[in-house]
């Protein structure tokens, strides 16, 4: 019986020791949010600053991400990945499905993901101990430009559905209301703006790392200009051709310079660093061109095709899927780290031409349109534009200048009402002018 | 000082063995029918005292008993529990067992370190022995209780070979949280993780639109037993009779005891088996009469292709019947204090496609040492090793995946290798899958070690009560290295742009489990009851470390991964510590017709929001006899049983996480992730109430086991749909409520029992349906693909498992969304029968479905590919609802009605009947035997058996058993692309000396 009491008293102290055991496991895989929201330290908002460079990448170069739903939309290019035929069906012929996460409901979530990531850091830069006043408005005109940009994302492919722009809010809170596209173009410029006036007090350099796509443009003052340039393309948009034109006057725009000089969002194949997947170099690739790029191109004065159409197309074997068929493939992302322009000198010409024409100032806009045509085309100078045929004209070297870089096509003919021209590769296809609001998105406002 | 204390207790436990003045002996022999020979390891008990002896190798056992008529009750594993009176006067007793061929009797594990015997049973446990599981081999031991168990559903998720089976019981008990039931080997939680290969990094399918890692065709760990090493499996269904596994067991507890020696000579064993497995179903391919009809579905790059032959590839790809084989060696024995089993296994199963198949290799040893008379030890240790060889199946976003690749390539096209083995590129897909099965390896290996100890040390015993400490500790330690190899030469390799492709995945797991029991049996003086009180602590710590290794563009061709230029690295690292406590009352009463239970567990974990928090669950559980009630009814139980269990977070759910992992140009950067955690996460909490009647019948000729039950699942590990312009898209939480409610029935009998003629039958019948009650968000989707190729929605009111998907046009020409089906059966039923007559054994296990609903996406894909078999047939034109008419052929229909909102025409009955199992046995006469080999032979058995020989179903694609994701909590039946199906023919022998 003793020993039964001992074995007892044992069994008690191992359930007594047992309850003070601590079973705390911390998450070994990832840093908590938590530090960085109530205990930033300066290297801590460095890296969430850099991580805004990573968040803003997201979904640009994937094989359904901006560049390569927007091209198919914008009938620039085609995607015949045999394993998901959405790529037609829903893309070209049918409407964009909002319960569709890679198709009709994508290229939402990745942008307020940065959205969020930017809120958080601007929070955190109130609260960081260590940091010098510039240092902190540097990297606020930095996240502010970054979050416009991911906004100004939402807008082209939402359009007239409407944005959420209110976004600084708890996770638990009701959902923002979703505004209309004005607004949130409105929202945006605002935005830019501010971001703007933060990089002007913002001193000589950032503490934090930008990647090489930002070389000519790393400090507070010339990313300023890069911010300009958004600025404008914002305007450009808002058909607020006044400020369009001040802002490019404020931005990098140069006819001397390189027509690639910008700003660019690079890939790695490197660990943990992400790949340009537009990349397909392949025999029978999947990232197939629009055959109506060829056929529409002008041919320069020897008779050769628009050296655009040259520098970026090839020929592959054809291919058909679905009723549609394409021969030629795209040769702009020649490798897994060819970067991919958030914006370039080139662009900015041609909205320098736009809001010329815009505020009806023609004889400049023909300038800047003959310059591209000459220097980025080959083309010979087009005689007899005039406000009548000048837009149609910019269109089309729109198209050839920024193909397959980021939804120009697609979102210009919408501008303009034109999405009716663009060529369907089967009678029953459609263009859809816009992509829904997510299903997500509806279901937590009740339907 | 631990071993000063053991010694003392052992000191007292001999020191109290001696007779006082109200005892006596009796001294007694077991033997067992129709042989007579003596019975070894009977369990001879008082009954109405706490005195208990073990028979020894000739089967004789000396006990202790009060002075006076007593009754002394003996058990055995698979003999009638049998009671017989001893005199007052009488010391000497023969007692002679009959087999118990219906498992009527005997002991039922049931708690941490008690049981109870089956008659008083008060939940339905089952229980299955090895000589049921040892007819026809299987890679996995789910695949041995198939059909035997009601209330387990097992599936297996393709038909590649290695495993990969999902056991499910009592329907869905889960939705976010874990889904497998705990496995308990000789006392040790044992882990069932499923860990990817990675084979992802190839495939593609997680860049599509469900990013989940778990359609790499995961192989669920239990794989690794050796299933020939089960002496019995008891399956603890619900929270009523788990609850002691606290916040574990809410996917119910399958316990595993492995076999163990007895005292006698040495028995050997040894089992060879071959076998062949073939190719047991096939899609079939578009029949193209023409080269224009090839043109017009293949494009104008056919017309060169086009050969009027129709190669049958997958037959080509999957038709190999190689010659497989299993050898199984045990030996066992020992002397009364000393006992042993040991045994090997040597397993090859050779895959129906080339460069697959699953090797198994397995050696254990268990040890029992008796110390003094009190004192039991016990070590029983087991190495494994598994190669499970999987080849490139699921779903896939590359043009890698077998079945991927056919839907999009015409059977005219000549894939076939050249007299130089040189595999020509398929012009219509990114692979040719003959040369992918040839040229790409996906190797799976584990070694894995399970060990456990125990020491059983009866502290006292006397007439009226017996206190014992049972205390266990074990380890399960498993390395899983996942080699994948496509090498530059393979068609689909420069797709990327970088050349060859080497995968290496290194995972661990460790699991460590510690726990001491305090089991404590009192019966009165009088008799009238008897009480066993038990209480322990547990403690367990699961740490599971994967670590990734991507390496692509290996230009040397070199399967290294250093060979690579692009090397991609990965690590995973989950742990979970729990602590928990119990104590349980059992009280049988009224000549053991009563049985009261009533047990309570408090348990804390590291996965909880609060790791200090105990979380407490309840039980209570009765049950009563009634005997002899009419002519035909031997006994009649009836029995009630209530528990809760919980079902505690899964790791990292509870954590907001920074995502660290990503940068750009070498460049740092945290960014938030989609999913938000809760700091405050708690357990789920599962409460069952189950009743039932068990009816003996017959003389003991024929068993019904008749089971109702509800478990309300509450808590619930849920994820809210956030807005994504939060910058977050799910947030982990508790609440909500699901109800289970089933009846199971499960019937036997012994139609002819005579000398020479045994026939067995048994049948099992089971059905759950299943409700939301609530959830306090909107109605939410988890799994699958997306509404036009059906999703799961939760939704209140409705059952968890149905599917949604796209119905048609309103008038309007809008798409209705709404429920199309539920992927949870109507009801299950399997049949068992086995004949002996003399020396043949045949025996038969049918396995029917009914009911459920499956996705057939691959037939999708086939249309996509205009490439069905029916594609051409003729069908009338399709009202899509708003008056819009599709019209074509039956395969442009049905694309036609996808494409326009109506995805209908993809989802299928899952009904099915499977012959399980079919096995003949013949016992070669002693004489012959002696004659051959000797008399050092006991018995030598030659038996064929197939498994899986017959599949009848209305199902049209490869298995009506299909799971792309792998074992899910919910949204199993989404066919993509799986491994085809196989069955198998074995041919075994074998010889006990």
């Amino acid at each position: 019986m003793r020993n039964s009491i001992a074995v007892t008293a044992l069994l008690g102290a191992l359930t007594l020791g047992g309850c003070e055991v601590d079973l705390a496991i911390p998450d070994y895989n990832n840093p908590s949010l938590e530090e960085l929201v109530s205990n930033p330290t300066p290297t801590l908002v460095n890296t969430a600053a850099q991580g805004l460079l990573i968040g803003t990448r997201s979904q640009m170069a994937s094989r359904n991400g901006y560049v390569s739903l927007l091209g198919i939309l914008g009938r620039e290019s085609y995607n015949f990945d045999g394993s998901d035929p959405r790529f037609i069906t829903e893309m070209l012929d049918g409407d964009l499905d909002p319960g569709s996460p890679a198709f009709g409901a994508n290229l939402w979530n990745q942008r307020y993901q940065n959205i969020r990531n930017a809120n958080i850091l601007l929070n955190a830069l109130d609260a960081v101990q260590g940091m010098s006043a510039q240092e902190l408005e540097a990297i606020r005109g930095f996240a502010k430009t970054i979050q416009a940009l991911d906004l100004l994302l939402v807008v082209n492919t939402r359009d007239a559905n409407g944005a959420v722009i209110d976004t600084d809010r708890p996770v638990d809170a009701d959902p923002a209301p979703i505004v209309s596209k004005d607004a949130a173009m409105d929202y945006i410029a605002g935005l830019l703006d501010e971001a703007e006036g933060n990089l002007a007090a913002g001193g000589s350099s950032f503490s934090f790392l930008l990647t090489s796509g930002f070389d000519g443009f790393d400090d507070p003052a010339s990313f300023a200009q890069f911010n300009r340039a958004l600025r404008a393309r914002v305007a450009v948009y808002q058909g607020d051709w006044a400020t369009a034109l001040t802002a490019l006057s404020e931005s990098f725009i140069d006819t001397g310079a390189s027509l690639d000089m910008g700003v660019y969002h690079v890939f790695g194949t490197g660990a943990g660093d992400t790949r340009n997947s537009l990349y397909d170099p392949g025999a029978g690739p999947d990232i197939l061109a629009h055959p109506s790029i060829v056929a529409d191109a002008e041919l320069q004065p020897g008779g050769a095709v628009d050296e655009r159409v040259g520098r970026k197309i090839r020929s592959v074997a054809g291919q058909t899927q679905q009723g549609v068929t394409t021969d030629v493939a795209f040769t702009i992302y020649g490798s897994s780290n060819t970067p991919i322009p958030y914006i370039r000198n080139e662009e900015l010409i041609l909205l320098r031409a736009e809001a010329n024409i815009g505020a009806g100032n023609i004889a400049p806009a023909i300038v800047d349109i003959n310059f591209i045509r000459e220097n980025s085309g080959g083309l010979a100078p087009r005689a007899g534009l005039d406000a009548t045929n000048i837009l149609d004209e910019l269109l089309t070297q729109k198209r050839y200048s920024l193909l397959f870089e980021g939804g120009h096509r697609w979102i210009d003919m919408r501008r303009y009402g034109k999405l009716g021209d663009l060529p369907l590769a089967v009678p029953s296809h459609q263009v859809n002018a816009m992509f829904p609001i997510p299903e997500a998105e509806q279901l937590a406002r009740g339907g | 000082m631990r071993r000063t204390f053991v010694l003392t207790v052992l000191a007292g436990v001999l020191t109290a063995s001696t007779l006082s003045a109200q005892e006596r002996e009796i001294r007694g022999r077991v033997t067992g029918a129709p042989s007579g020979a003596g019975l070894a390891d009977a369990l001879v008990d008082v009954v109405g005292a706490q005195y208990q002896a073990v028979s020894d190798r000739t089967g004789s056992f000396v006990i202790r008993a009060p002075s006076g008529e007593v009754r002394l009750r003996v058990s055995l594993l698979g003999y009638t529990t049998t009671e017989v009176v001893v005199g007052a006067s009488q010391s000497d007793v023969q007692i002679l067992m009959d087999q118990d061929v219906l498992n009527i009797t005997g002991v039922v594990v049931t708690g941490r370190a008690t049981s109870v015997q089956r008659r008083n049973l008060a939940n339905a446990v089952a229980t299955v022995v090895a000589s049921d599981m040892d007819r026809t081999p299987a890679e996995s031991v789910e695949k041995q209780i198939v059909g035997r168990v009601s209330g387990a559903l097992i599936e297996t998720n393709s038909g590649a070979p290695g495993g990969g089976i999902q056991v499910r019981l009592r329907g869905v008990s889960t939705i976010n949280g874990a889904s497998e039931p705990l496995y308990v080997v000789d006392g040790v939680i044992v882990s069932n993780v499923g860990i990817p290969s990675n084979q992802n990094a190839i495939t593609a399918a997680s860049g599509g639109s469900n990013p989940s890692l778990s359609q790499d065709a995961v192989v669920n760990r239990i794989a690794d037993l050796n299933p020939n090493d089960i002496e019995r499996i008891e399956i603890l269904k619900g929270a009523s009779a788990a609850a002691i596994y606290g916040s574990k067991a809410a996917n119910g507890v399958v316990v595993i005891t492995t076999k163990r020696g007895r005292p006698g000579e040495t028995r050997f064993n040894l089992t060879q088996r071959f076998g062949v497995f073939d190719l047991s179903n096939k899609i079939g391919f578009r029949a193209f009469e023409t080269v224009d009809e090839a043109v017009a579905a293949f494009g104008e790059g056919a017309r060169g292709v086009y050969s009027g032959t129709g190669y049958d590839y997958e037959e080509i790809l999957a038709g190999r019947n190689d010659l497989s084989t299993e050898t199984v060696f045990d030996a066992s024995g020992g002397t009364e204090s000393t006992r042993f089993y040991a045994s090997a296994l040597l397993k090859n199963d050779e895959g129906i496609i080339a460069n697959t198949g699953f090797e198994k290799e397995a050696m254990r040893l268990n040890l029992t040492q008796q110390v003094g008379e009190g004192a039991t030890l016990s070590l029983n240790s087991a190495v494994t090793h598994t190669l499970a060889q999987r080849g490139i199946t699921n779903n896939d976003n590359s043009g890698t995946s077998y079945y991927m690749v056919f839907p999009f390539t015409p059977n005219f096209v000549d894939l076939n290798p050249d007299a130089d083995g040189i595999y020509p590129a398929n012009p219509f897909e990114r692979s040719n899958p003959l040369q992918t099965a040839e040229m790409v390896t996906n190797d799976e290996d584990v070694w894995r070690f399970i060990t456990s100890g125990s020491l059983d040390l009866r502290l006292m015993s006397s007439a009226t009560s017996r206190l014992d400490l049972k205390a266990t500790g074990g380890v399960d330690y498993f390395q899983q290295v996942n080699e994948l190899f496509a090498p530059p030469e393979v068609q689909f390799e420069p797709n990327d742009g970088l050349l060859g492709t080497s995968l290496l995945s290194n995972s661990s797991n460790l699991n460590v489990n510690i726990g001491a029991n305090l089991v404590h049996s009192y019966t009165p003086t009088s008799g009238s009851y008897s009480a066993m009180t038990s209480a322990g602590v547990q403690f367990e710590d699961a740490d599971l470390n994967i670590a990734r290794i991507t390496s692509q563009n290996l230009i040397a061709g070199q399967s290294n991964v250093n060979a690579g230029t692009v090397v991609g690295v990965n690590e995973l690292r989950n742990r979970v510590r729990d602590f928990g406590v119990y104590a349980q009352e059992e009280l049988l009463l009224l000549e053991e017709r009563l049985l009261l239970s009533a047990g309570i567990r408090g348990d804390r974990s590291s996965a909880n929001g609060d790791t200090g928090a105990y979380f407490v669950y309840p039980k209570a559980a009765a049950s009563y006899r009634f005997p002899e009630l009419s002519g035909s009814i031997d006994e009649m139980k009836v029995r009630m049983a209530w528990g809760q269990s919980g079902n505690r977070p899964l790791f990292g759910q509870k954590f907001t996480p920074l995502t660290a992992i990503n940068n750009i140009e070498g460049i740092p950067g945290v960014s938030v992730g989609g999913v938000t955690g809760s700091a405050d996460l708690e357990p789920e909490r599962q409460s069952e109430i189950e009743a039932g009647v068990d009816l003996t019948l017959f003389g003991g000729r024929a068993t019904l086991e008749t089971t109702v039950y509800q478990k309300n699942i509450s808590n619930m590990i849920l994820s809210r749909t956030l807005a994504p312009s939060t910058g977050f898209t799910s947030q982990i939480f508790n609440g909500g409520e699901l109800r289970v409610r089933g009846l199971e029935l499960a019937a036997a009998a012994t139609p002819v029992n005579t000398e020479t003629t045994t026939w067995i039958s048994r049948a099992t019948f089971f059905l759950d349906r299943s409700r939301v009650n609530s959830i306090p968000v909107p109605s939410f989707r988890v799994g699958g693909f997306g509404t036009s190729l059906g999703s799961y929605e939760i939704e209140e009111g409705a059952s968890v498992t149905q599917i949604v998907t796209n119905l048609g046009l309103d008038a309007g020409g809008n798409v209705i969304v709404g429920a199309i089906g539920d992927a949870n059966p109507d009801f299950k039923m399997a049949f068992s029968n086995e004949v002996q007559w003399g020396a043949f054994s045949l025996f038969g296990l049918l396995d029917w479905q009914k009911g459920g609903t499956i996705v057939n996406l691959t037939k999708l894909l086939y249309d996509f590919g205009q490439n069905y078999a029916d594609h051409d047939e003729p069908t009338p034109d399709f009202d899509m609802g708003d008056g819009t008419l599709i019209s074509g052929t039956t395969g442009e229909v049905r694309l036609g009605r996808w494409l326009s909102g109506d995805s209908r025409g993809y989802f299928e009955d899952a009904s099915y009947v499977k012959l399980r199992e079919l096995s003949l046995s013949y016992a070669v006469p002693a004489s012959v035997v002696e004659s051959l080999m000797g008399n050092r032979v006991e018995s030598l058995q030659i038996n064929f058996s197939g498994r899986n020989l017959l599949t009848f179903t209305d199902y049209s694609g490869l298995d009506p058993e299909v799971s792309n994701f792998g074992n899910q909590a919910v949204a199993r039946n989404i066919d993509v692309a799986p491994f085809p199906p196989s069955r198998s023919f074995w041919l075994s022998v074998n010889v006990s000396f």
